[in-house]
């Protein structure tokens, strides 16, 4: 190889090393503004950042923050073929943290996340019921609004998919039901300086009617 | 300090930096990926089938970014199957046949449809490994054997693949450490103590013995925010680097084993593999070719 071929080579080898040092950069800059877009939404970066990275390089890298989950949440259900008489509550995501708590490599984990699912996607629709509801109503009326508006909520409709799907894999022959409810217990854990046993720890229920059949 | 940056950079195009840790890198992640694939096989329909039980999220406009989605198309949806065959044979196949590039290609197209399909459910351990597929399409562990400006232009792409793989790892702790920082429980040291207690993330044993041992938990919560804070810093000094690995793979398989988030857990330890020396790798390759070339005799 020539002198000037290999100069030649070593200066394109150079171009192209600055152009990818020059993506990479660019490529972070926009994947860490990603991740920080929630200090100001409203910014040209926040909403170049969420341009470019999703949904190629979507990711969420808030692992257990800015805090760890202090509520335990448990998911019940409760269906009347007829509309009327109601099944006892179950508690369909318990059998699955025990498969998951004895067997951490099985599938029960996967199968667990589906309802963990439902359940975030109702907690959301019950928030966004909460902030749009108006607050100069009476407590009853207020309650009205509300079930109104999870009704109409993207959220819950992503949550009824879920079961309605779920019922269709558990009971391939049987129709959804007339009635379909669940609730949420939300089951606050003690703080770790607090002598109280977490039998008396603080509970609160989120109830959710009349979920439908989605097709 | 100006030769120092010209030479690191004409390095980079000049010779790959870390082939034998690229080797051993694929081979971690694809392994990685089967497990999990075999893992969700058995509610496969629940997740990806046409009849799952995750309402589908459709992606306007971009068509390149729309055939990583295929299976939220209802068209698509009943041959989630055949996606899932095809990632299974890609990642067997890889470990048999020296061309990696197409099967690369396969592979991150095969596991985007997946994971694009059931993403309401998927946490930051598919989202970075979705993203490291992505790094290892660009890596090319034999490309010091091409010619010409094809090699250069292979060798670069490799080595800054492998830089962007490696700088991924230390996003991770860094956005992570970042918002820890921003809440109490860290702080405070009582971020293991909630953790522990919640059924969904510890085990029987741990829940009645160890999860109100105030003292040794918030040691292991401060020097888990620690280890999150000086990683992105620390790994890049080679006396810190043995020390920062063994603390984070005792941690990660603390995660996988008593919080029971495997896929986490096992994903971080194997892209301890970025950092491993070149030497370190290529022992271990050397051990992977004698079990491969034994397990081609045994075939023959």
């Amino acid at each position: 190889m020539n002198i000037s071929t290999k100069r030649e080579k070593q200066s394109f080898g150079i171009l192209l090393s600055l152009f990818f040092l020059g993506l990479l950069l660019l490529h972070f800059t926009l994947t860490i503004a990603y991740q920080f877009r929630e200090l100001d939404y409203t910014s040209r970066l926040a909403g170049l950042s969420k341009q470019y990275t999703e949904p190629l390089f979507t990711q969420n890298f808030k692992i257990f923050a800015p805090d760890v989950p202090d509520i335990k949440y448990k998911l019940f259900v409760r269906y009347a073929a007829d509309g009327k008489n109601f099944s006892a509550w179950q508690n369909v995501g318990a059998p699955l943290v025990v498969k998951h708590q004895k067997n951490r490599i099985a599938s029960s984990g996967y199968e667990y996340l589906i309802y963990k699912n439902a359940t975030s996607e109702l907690l959301r629709a019950n928030a966004d019921a909460v902030e749009r509801s108006d607050k100069s109503l009476s407590a009853n009326l207020a309650q009205k609004q509300i079930t109104v508006l999870l009704r109409n909520s993207i959220h819950f409709y992503k949550a009824s998919y879920c079961f309605s799907r779920q019922w269709t894999k558990e009971f391939p022959n049987k129709p959804f039901p007339k009635g379909f409810e669940c609730a949420l217990l939300l089951e606050k854990i003690a703080p770790v300086d607090n002598k109280q046993s977490i039998a008396q720890a603080n509970y609160a229920y989120l109830f959710f009617p009349n979920v439908a059949a989605i097709r | 300090m100006k030769n120092k940056w010209l030479s690191y950079i004409t390095q980079q195009a000049e010779e790959l930096q870390h082939p034998q840790a690229v080797f051993l890198y694929r081979k971690g992640v694809y392994l990685f990926t089967l497990l999990i694939t075999l893992l969700q096989l058995p509610v496969a329909a629940s997740l990806w089938g046409k009849d799952a039980s995750i309402a589908p999220a459709i992606y306007e406009g971009n068509s390149i970014l729309q055939s990583l989605n295929l299976l939220s198309h209802p068209t698509f949806a009943s041959y989630y199957p055949a996606i899932v065959l095809l990632l299974i044979l890609a990642i067997v196949a890889s470990f048999f046949i020296r061309s990696q590039r197409i099967l690369a290609i396969l592979i991150f197209f095969c596991f985007s449809n997946l994971y694009h399909r059931s993403i309401p459910i998927q946490n930051g351990s598919s989202d970075l490994l979705h993203l490291q597929l992505f790094y290892l399409v660009l890596m090319d562990e034999h490309a010091s054997h091409k010619l010409g400006k094809i090699k250069t232009l292979s060798v670069c792409l490799t080595n800054f693949a492998f830089i962007a793989a490696q700088v991924q790892l230390c996003v991770v702790y860094f956005i992570s450490s970042y918002y820890k920082l921003q809440g109490t429980h860290w702080l405070e040291g009582t971020a293991l103590h909630y953790t522990l207690l919640n059924d969904e993330f510890t085990l029987d044993f741990v829940q009645n013995n160890v999860a109100n041992m105030e003292l040794p938990l918030r040691l292991l919560t401060w020097s888990t925010l620690l280890f999150q804070i000086l990683f992105p810093v620390c790994i890049w000094i080679k006396k810190l680097k043995p020390y920062l690995l063994t603390f984070g793979i005792a941690l990660h398989a603390l995660i996988a084993m008593v919080m029971g988030i495997v896929d986490f857990g096992l994903l971080m330890i194997v892209m301890y593999l970025l950092f491993a020396s070149e030497a370190w790798c290529l022992t271990l390759r050397n051990k992977y070719f004698r079990l491969h070339q034994n397990v081609i005799s045994i075939e023959k």
